[in-house]
């Protein structure tokens, strides 16, 4: 069984300072991603797949549910920040797989269903998909049997239908609030709620969720809102948390998750540079 | 096959009599221990079920979604939420302390409920079938609770 530890970054304190600013990545839409891009994900995510030790898929997909202990954290101020440091985390260690690769993020609100990146059984390369399903091999069983439920070997999903999605005037309306509490709540349970449970099967519950590939894409959407809040609203902060909260099991605090440019990434509608 | 029971809540508040720009339902003690759903809020329809339409001609005021637990994985007493705290225990709240969960009804108030009448509210759980037919029953039955519902306007 694989064990959560706490995983400081060794030397730097947790302060994710690596990286010169033109190592910034792009984080896209996954609607948006080239033929080469799609299969840089999916490469990283087969890499992954492929490592049963802590740098490995089913390992970080735990640290959200299944195995105990679920580290999660929602109905709280600290849903967002303790998202982004997943994220943040789980791609490092995507990057270590595949070079070039960022999180795409599902825009649900186009109302389009699930990107096609993600349901495809064949990457553009024309090898197996592995951002359709991903396997779940190492929850205990008797954590499966206190659930009452029958294990499951592989994500699985019940797409509704696809005008059940947000809307994007649903999520005009979450980012035109102006109070950070306010705003944390309706993007959480109007929003990121709504999805889980339309995509369903095991996105539709927290011990298993994360193993589902979409899962990454879905809470990359609700980081870049969380992101365009931000901008935004300038200053607005977290409210009443405080920025030297901790967010176990990762070696990082809510203030380090305040700015996504200190984290490496950005979500630029484009981007293009020159040299002279 | 799972049988998805659980009765929805209904309480009786007075509707603001004053001009407001935002009207929030906001539901405290929320559980979430359970299968996901969507938390149907019908105003003046205490009968409505899982297949009322969504709409104001039927009360339809809004919904909220919650994503459950799924149950407890952990031997005896894993999800218990303890009640008092000792002095010096910092470790992180459980997680299966219930949430408080804020609805904008501004629209559906307004438009529904007359001013400065009572008016009901009445949350109907609703579980995606394809999800109740495979989780256990106990997981899909009895989801909703909720401690106090408030309702908050706005200048």
């Amino acid at each position: 069984m694989l064990q959560h530890t706490l995983r400081p970054l060794p030397g730097r304190g947790g302060i994710p300072s690596k990286g010169a600013p033109s190592a910034i990545r792009l984080r896209k839409s996954a609607t948006a991603l080239s033929a080469a891009e799609v299969d840089a994900l999916g490469f990283g995510i087969s890499g992954m797949l492929t490592i049963s030790d802590d740098r490995g898929y089913e390992y970080w997909a735990g640290i959200h549910g299944l195995p105990l202990p679920m580290y999660c954290t929602h109905g709280s101020p600290l849903f967002l920040p303790w998202h982004r440091a997943y994220l943040y985390f789980f791609e490092q260690y995507l990057l270590d797989q595949e070079t070039t690769v960022s999180l795409p993020w599902w825009d649900w609100s186009a109302q389009q269903g699930i990107p096609d990146a993600y349901t495809q059984p064949t990457l553009p390369s024309g090898q197996p998909n592995p951002l359709t399903s991903a396997p779940v091999t190492g929850i205990p069983a008797n954590q499966f049997a206190q659930l009452g439920e029958t294990p499951i070997d592989h994500t699985t999903r019940q797409p509704g239908n696809n005008i059940d999605l947000p809307s994007a005037a649903d999520v005009a309306g979450v980012l035109a609030l102006q109070d950070f509490a306010d705003f944390t709540q309706q993007l959480e349970v109007q929003l990121h709620n709504q999805v889980h449970v339309w995509v369903g099967g095991s996105m539709g519950e927290i011990p298993v969720a994360a193993y589902d590939p979409v899962f990454w894409a879905h809470h990359t959407m609700v980081d870049r809102l969380w992101a365009l809040w931000q901008q935004a609203n300038p200053g607005a902060g977290v409210g009443s948390v405080a920025l030297d909260t901790p967010l176990p099991p990762f070696a990082m605090t809510v203030g380090q998750t305040l700015s996504i440019t200190a984290l490496g990434y950005q979500y630029a509608a484009s981007s293009s540079s020159a040299t002279p | 096959m799972a049988q998805f029971v659980s009765n929805p809540i209904t309480v009786t508040l007075p509707a603001p009599t004053e001009g407001y720009q935002r009207a929030d339902l906001a539901f405290h003690g929320v559980d979430h221990s359970k299968a996901s759903f969507e938390g149907r809020i019908f105003f003046n329809n205490p009968d409505a079920t899982p297949t009322t339409p969504k709409d104001q001609e039927h009360g339809y005021a809004g919904s909220f979604w919650i994503f459950g637990h799924g149950g407890c994985a952990g031997d005896e007493g894993h999800c218990d939420v303890p009640e008092d705290l000792r002095p010096f225990d910092f470790r992180p709240e459980h997680q299966l302390t219930t949430i408080s969960v804020d609805v904008i009804v501004t629209e559906a108030l307004k438009t529904i409920v007359k001013p400065g009448e009572a008016f009901s509210v009445s949350v109907v759980p609703w579980v995606r079938p394809e999800h109740a037919d495979v989780l256990p029953e106990t997981l899909v039955t009895d989801i909703l609770h909720i401690d106090r519902v408030d309702l908050l306007t706005y200048q």
